[in-house]
C-alpha cells in the first residue's frame, strides 16, 4: 500500500481504532501511582503508559524516556512454580502449581491479548530486532516474549528532531524506523513544533497496518507530501553524528576497541562507574537476566522469577569457585565490547542502537560514547 | 544445533519432577545420583550435554550428565560436588526423593566426527563426569574408534571418582587408563603415580593424529592443552568443555557469555581452534595464556 496522508483528527481516529482492539501504550510524563517524586530539579524518565488520546503521547527524543522493551520483555516474570502441603508432621513433596498472589505474573499469562505501542522511535525498533535475535532465534524461543511480539501492534514515529544525546546514524541506524513494525508515521513540518504537525505521512509495513489505515481513510500522499517528509528527515539526519567518535564506524568499532583493552583509560572509567546498572536498565537492547529462587514465608510455595540484571553489577560473573569479573574495569570492557558487536551475529550494525539513554541517565556522567571518548583521549583509538 | 532435544514443553523453564533411584557417595563431598525421569518423557541426550537441576525453594544449577546415553532404562546420572546452596542439599538426597530436571542443553562432544580416530581423554577432578558418557558410548561402539587412552588426575586418592569403574573400563573396553594424584595424605595409600595430570604425558602412548579432549579445572586444562600443542597436536584436534555461570541454559540470560560466545548454547564443548582469537574479558585469563587460543586484556593479568 502506498503511503497515505492523515490529518490530525484522522491520526486520533487511528489511535482510537487501536484502542478498540486493546490498550495502547505510549511515552508519558508523570510517575506511577505511589512512586516517590524525584528530588527538586531532577527529571524522571518518560515511561510507556496506557494512553487515552494520541495527543497525550510525549514524542520527545528516545533518551528522555525508558525503553519500549519492557512492553515485550517484562522486567520480572515467574518462570515456574510449585506448592506443597506443610502439615505439622513436616512438609510434603513439591507439586507444580500456580505462583502465590503477589508473585510476578507467570510466564506468558495471556499470549493472545492484543495491545499497541504508539510513538516507538527508530532506535527502539532496531533494539527490538536485537532482542528478537537473542530471545527468538536460538534453539529455544522465549514463549512470553514471542507471544507479546505477535500480539503487539507497533506504530513507530519518524524523529523530527535530533536529541542532544542521539547518535543512531553512527550505529548503522536511522531516524526513520526500519522494518519490524506495523505503521511508520512521519509528522510533516508546518504545525507549531515537531509534535504539532497538522499532517502525517503514514506508511503501512504489515497487513495489520494496512487494515488500520483502511479503517481510518486519509488520502493518498502526493509528491509534495513525500517531499515534505524527506525534508524533515534530511534536516534530522544533518543534525546527527556520522561516526561514534572520530573515526569509529559501525564496521570497525568492535575490533578497534578490542585493541584498546590494555589502555589505562579503563582504570579511570572504572574509578567513576558506580556499578549501579542504570545504563542497562535504560538500555533498549540489554537482554540479560537473573533467575531468582523465591519461597513463601510459610514454605508452602516456591517459584522462580526472571529479573533484569546487568553485566555491570558485581555478582554478574560469580561462580562457585570465583568471580569471573570482580574488577569493575573488566565489567566495563565486557559491556562495551558487547554493545559494539552485532547482537548474536545476526543483526547488522552494532548491538548499540544509539539512543543515548546510557549517557543521559548515568549518575556518573559515563555512557557508551563517554567511554569511547576516554579511550580516544588516551592516545587515540588505533 | 543440538540443544533441547529432550522434553519439549511450551515453557522452556518448566522442570520435570524426577525420582532419585540411587545415591552413591564417590568421595567425601561428591555423590552420584541416579535419576528416573517420568516414563512419558522421551529422554535422549548426547555425551557432553548438561541438565539444569533444581530443588524448589533452593535453586537451580547446570550439572553435566554423567551416564550412559544408551541406558536401557533411560536413567540419568549426575555426579554432584557439594559447593553451595543447591549442591549441598543435592548430595544429601536419598532414593525416593524428588529432584527437578530440565534439559538436556548444550553442544555435545562430536563423537561422530571422531570415528576411526584414536582418542586421548585428559581429565581432572570433577571433569571426569562429563567424559564418562564418552567412555561408555565409545566403549560400547569400540570398533568405531582406534586406540583409547584416558588420563585422569585427582587431588588425592580419596578424591578419585568412579574408582571401581576405572579398572573395569580398561579391561572391558580395551582402553588404557592412567591415573595420578597430586598428593597422598598420610592416612591414605596409593601405589600409582603422584603428580599433576600432565606428568602422565611422559608415559602416554597417544601421539599427534589422535583426537584429544581436556576437561577439568581451567588451570588444569591450560596446562593440558599447552602440553598437547607442544607435542604437536594441532588445535583442530583439541577439544575442551568450559564451565561458566548459567541461569537459563539456552542462550538467553547472557550470564555465560564469553565475548560473542555463549557457553551454554555454543558450548560447553568447543574445539580449541574455534576459540582462537576470540576476545573475552575476565579477571583471570587462564586459557588466554595458551598459544593460539582466545585473547583478552593483558591488564587483567596483573591480578
Ligand atoms: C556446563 C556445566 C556443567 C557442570 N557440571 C557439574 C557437575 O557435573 N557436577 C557438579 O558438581 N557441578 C557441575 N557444575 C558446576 C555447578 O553448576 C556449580 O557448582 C553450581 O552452580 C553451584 O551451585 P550452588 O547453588 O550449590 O552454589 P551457590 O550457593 O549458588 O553458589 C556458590 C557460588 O556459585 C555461584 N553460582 C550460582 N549459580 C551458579 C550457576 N548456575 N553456575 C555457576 N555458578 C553459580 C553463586 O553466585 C555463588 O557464588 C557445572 C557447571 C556448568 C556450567
Ligand atoms: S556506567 Fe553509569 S549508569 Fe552504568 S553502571 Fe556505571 S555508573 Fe551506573
Ligand atoms: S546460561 Fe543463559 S545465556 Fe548461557
Amino acid at each position: 500500500m502506498p503511503p497515505r496522508l492523515l490529518a490530525t483528527d484522522e491520526v486520533e481516529a487511528l489511535f482510537q481504532a487501536l484502542r478498540r482492539r486493546g490498550p495502547v501504550f505510549g511515552p508519558a510524563a508523570g510517575l506511577d501511582s505511589g512512586a516517590r517524586p524525584p528530588p527538586a530539579g531532577r527529571l524522571t524518565p518518560l515511561r510507556y503508559a496506557p494512553l487515552e488520546r494520541a495527543c497525550d503521547a510525549v514524542l520527545a527524543p528516545a533518551a528522555f524516556g525508558y525503553p519500549a522493551k519492557r512492553l515485550w520483555f517484562r522486567p520480572s516474570v515467574t518462570l515456574a512454580a510449585a506448592r506443597r502441603a506443610v502439615p505439622a508432621s513436616g512438609p510434603g513433596p513439591w507439586e507444580p502449581g500456580p505462583p502465590p498472589a503477589g508473585a510476578a505474573p507467570p510466564l506468558n499469562p495471556d499470549p493472545a491479548r492484543p495491545f499497541a505501542v504508539w510513538g516507538v522511535r527508530g532506535c527502539d525498533l532496531a533494539a527490538l530486532e536485537r532482542l528478537d535475535a537473542v530471545l527468538m532465534t536460538g534453539p529455544v524461543t522465549d514463549p512470553e516474549y514471542a507471544a507479546r511480539r505477535r500480539a503487539g501492534t507497533v506504530v513507530a514515529f519518524t524523529c523530527t528532531q535530533a536529541g542532544p544525546a542521539c547518535f543512531c546514524t553512527a550505529t548503522g541506524g536511522s531516524p526513520v524506523p526500519a522494518g519490524g513494525c506495523d505503521l511508520v508515521v512521519t509528522p510533516l513540518a508546518g504545525g507549531p513544533g515537531g509534535n504539532g504537525a497538522r499532517e502525517y505521512l503514514v506508511e503501512p509495513r504489515s497487513a495489520r497496518g494496512e487494515a488500520l489505515v483502511e479503517e481510518v481513510g486519509g488520502r493518498p500522499a502526493g509528491r509534495a507530501a513525500v517531499a515534505a517528509a524527506a525534508a524533515v528527515i534530511g534536516s534530522v539526519r544533518a543534525a546527527l553524528p556520522r561516526s561514534l567518535n572520530g573515526r569509529l564506524r559501525p564496521e570497525n568499532a568492535a575490533q578497534k576497541a578490542a585493541r584498546r583493552l590494555d589502555s589505562p583509560a579503563w582504570d579511570e572509567l572504572a574509578g567513576r562507574c558506580l556499578g549501579c546498572a542504570a545504563c542497562s536498565l535504560t538500555c533498549p537492547t540489554c537482554p540479560c537476566f537473573d533467575v531468582v529462587e523465591r519461597v513463601s514465608a510459610t514454605a508452602d510455595a516456591g517459584w522462580r522469577e526472571r529479573r533484569w540484571t546487568s553485566c555491570l553489577v558485581p555478582d554478574f560473573g560469580r561462580l562457585a569457585s570465583h568471580n569471573a569479573r570482580a574488577r569493575r574495569e573488566n565489567r566495563l570492557k565486557h559491556w562495551l565490547l558487547h554493545k559494539l558487536a552485532p547482537a548474536e551475529k545476526v543483526t547488522g550494525g552494532l548491538t548499540c542502537v544509539g539512543c543515548g539513554r546510557c549517557s543521559t541517565w548515568c549518575p556518573a556522567g559515563l555512557g557508551l560514547r563517554a567511554a569511547l571518548e576516554s579511550l580516544e583521549g588516551e592516545g587515540g583509538l588505533p | 544445533m543440538t540443544g533441547c532435544s529432550g522434553w519439549v514443553t511450551p515453557n522452556p523453564y518448566q522442570p520435570v519432577a524426577c525420582r532419585v533411584v540411587a545415591a552413591v557417595p564417590e568421595t567425601s563431598d561428591t555423590v552420584t545420583l541416579t535419576i528416573a525421569p517420568p516414563p512419558a518423557t522421551a529422554w535422549r541426550f548426547q555425551p557432553g550435554q548438561f541438565n539444569m537441576v533444581s530443588l524448589y525453594g533452593v535453586g537451580e544449577a547446570p550439572i553435566s550428565i554423567a551416564s550412559d546415553p544408551a541406558d536401557p532404562e533411560g536413567l540419568v546420572q549426575h555426579t554432584v560436588r557439594a559447593v553451595g546452596r543447591l549442591t549441598r542439599p543435592l548430595t544429601t538426597l536419598r532414593p525416593g526423593d524428588t529432584v527437578w530436571l530440565r534439559g538436556p542443553y548444550g553442544r555435545p562432544w562430536p563423537l561422530d566426527a571422531w570415528r576411526s580416530r584414536d582418542l586421548l581423554l585428559v581429565t581432572g577432578g570433577l571433569g571426569l563426569a562429563p567424559v564418562r558418557p564418552v567412555v561408555l558410548a565409545a566403549g560400547r561402539a569400540r570398533h568405531l574408534f582406534g586406540r583409547i587412552e584416558l588420563l585422569y588426575g585427582a587431588r588425592t586418592p580419596g578424591d578419585l571418582l568412579y574408582r571401581d569403574a576405572l579398572q573395569e573400563w580398561a579391561r572391558v573396553f580395551d582402553m588404557t587408563v592412567r591415573v595420578t594424584v597430586d598428593a597422598v595424605p598420610p592416612d591414605q595409600v596409593w601405589a600409582g603415580p603422584v603428580g599433576v595430570v600432565t606428568r602422565l604425558y611422559e608415559a602416554m602412548t597417544s601421539r599427534p593424529g589422535a583426537v584429544a579432549l581436556a576437561c577439568g579445572p581451567e588451570l588444569m586444562m591450560r596446562f593440558a592443552l599447552q602440553g598437547l600443542l607442544d607435542r604437536g597436536f594441532p588445535a583442530s584436534d583439541l577439544y575442551v568443555s568450559l564451565e561458566r555461570r548459567m541461569e537459563c541454559g539456552f542462550g538467553h540470560c547472557g550470564r555465560c557469555a564469553l565475548g560473542p560466545v555463549k557457553v551454554c548454547r555454543d558450548g560447553p564443548v568447543f574445539c580449541w581452534d574455534e576459540l582462537a582469537g576470540r576476545v573475552w574479558v575476565e579477571d583471570q585469563p587462564v586459557l588466554q595464556a595458551v598459544g593460539g587460543g582466545p585473547r583478552g586484556p593483558a591488564a587483567a593479568r596483573r591480578t
